[in-house]
This record gives structure tokens, C-alpha cells and sequence, in this order.
């Protein structure tokens, strides 16, 4: 989403008015700006992953963790990056995206039942066999290379980047 | 053999999933992209609920949960 949150500053800057390598002040300091939170945005995104990655599972700590993260993005959403330079450049980005996004796409979209057919399937195959070594779910596949702090670091960076992606699809 | 099988289900999926969001990259796509499709689905109200959006938002909280903390 980091990327797509670029592109969606940079369509903002451009519905402003702002031509191409014409910058005055006040584009300039919202250029600043921008750059200024999304690094902060990072920072805190790398921070928390670095902390997740050493939290073993079963843990109340994990648990504790997660719910954190979870809201800390969603106040965050909701309340801060509103009120910020990052906030105000996408507002109009952000209302052509729900404009979009608020056009169901049908009957189109019932190809994506497909891998999720599949998916469910191998799932709840693994499931009915007691979830196993002879009948994996995605949690047993997942759950060794999890338990190395480089793969739980990233991973857990990879769902805070799903997550900040959602909370701005609402918008 | 079992295990096999789960496995070729879920590389299954995966390989479908990226076609997918591939076919649906290419100009004059038809097909939206997994991104276009969450983004639909986040804007679901019933009435004044968001439904669309505690749906999902409370299914990747799970999801992290279950990965992560459990």
C-alpha cells in the first residue's frame, strides 16, 4: 500500500494543478510534507515488526501486540493522517478511489471465487484430517518458517502493510 | 499422498490468484484486481453500518492474530 499511497499523492499534487517540475512554495513544503509522513508511517511500520518478530506465539505479549498494532493503524487512519499535509493531498485522490471503488464490479469479480474455491478446499481438507503433517492447513505450513525472527518480522510487516491498505480503501 | 494433494490445492490457488490479478493488470481488463475488489467490497454498508469494512478489517485483524499471537 505504501506504494499505492505514492501514487495516489503524486495524482493529488497533479489535481491541484501542479504542472510537472513546476513547484512553488506551498507545493514544495506539501512535498515536504508528504515525504515527512510517509517516512514517519515506515518508521513506525519497520519498529513494530522488529518488536512482533521477537514475540513468540502462544504469548500473551503476541496477542497484546497485535490488537495494538491493529488499532494503533486504525486511530491512526481515522483521526491523525487526516489532519495531516499527507491527509489534505489525498483528499481528492482518496474520494476519486471510493468513487471508483463504490462501483461493485459484478458479475466480473466471480472469477476470484475461483483460487478462493480452491483454496477453501485445500483448507478444509486439511482441517478434516486434524490439520497434520499428512493433512497440512495453510497454519501448519506456515507456522515453521514462522518461527524465525528474519520471516516473522516481515511477515508481520507485510499484514500491517494489508491492513493500512484497507483502512484506506475506506476512504 | 494426502499432503500432496492439500499442497497442489494451495499452489493451485496461488497460481489462479496471480493469473488473476495479471489478467486483471492488462489494459481493457475486464476481470478487477484483487486490490479493486477489497476496495468495492470496504465501501458494503447496511444502512449507516460499514459492513463491508468491519468484514474485513476484522478478518485480517483475525487473520494476524491467528499468525502471529496464537
Amino acid at each position: 500500500m505504501v506504494s499505492g499511497t505514492v501514487a495516489d499523492g503524486g495524482s493529488a499534487e497533479g489535481g491541484r494543478g501542479t504542472a510537472p517540475g513546476v513547484t512553488g512554495p506551498s507545493s514544495s513544503a506539501e512535498s515536504v510534507g508528504l515525504r515527512a509522513w510517509r517516512i514517519r508511517l515506515a518508521v513506525s511500520m519497520v519498529a513494530m515488526s522488529a518488536v512482533a518478530g521477537q514475540l513468540p506465539s502462544f504469548s500473551a505479549a503476541a496477542t497484546l501486540w497485535v490488537l495494538l498494532s491493529g488499532a494503533l493503524l486504525l486511530g491512526y487512519g481515522a483521526f491523525i493522517a487526516r489532519r495531516t499535509e499527507y491527509g489534505a493531498l489525498q483528499a481528492p485522490s482518496a474520494s476519486a478511489i471510493s468513487r471508483r471503488a463504490r462501483r461493485w464490479p459484478g458479475r466480473r469479480a466471480l472469477w476470484w471465487l475461483v483460487p478462493g474455491a480452491l483454496f477453501g478446499a485445500a483448507e478444509v481438507g486439511g482441517l478434516i484430517g486434524g490439520s497434520t503433517h499428512a493433512y497440512p492447513t495453510l497454519s501448519t505450513l506456515a507456522d515453521p518458517p514462522l518461527e524465525h525472527y528474519p520471516v516473522r518480522a516481515v511477515a508481520f510487516c507485510g499484514w500491517l502493510l494489508v491492513f493500512w491498505a484497507l483502512i484506506r480503501a475506506k476512504r | 499422498m494426502s499432503r500432496v494433494i492439500i499442497l497442489a490445492g494451495f499452489g493451485l490457488a496461488l497460481i489462479t490468484a496471480v493469473a488473476l490479478e495479471l489478467i486483471a493488470r492488462r489494459d481493457g481488463a475486464r476481470v478487477p484486481t484483487l486490490g479493486q475488489l477489497c476496495a468495492a467490497a470496504v465501501q458494503v454498508r447496511v444502512g449507516r453500518f460499514p459492513l463491508g469494512q468491519v468484514i474485513l478489517m476484522g478478518l485480517w485483524w483475525w487473520v494476524g492474530w491467528h499468525f502471529f499471537a496464537r
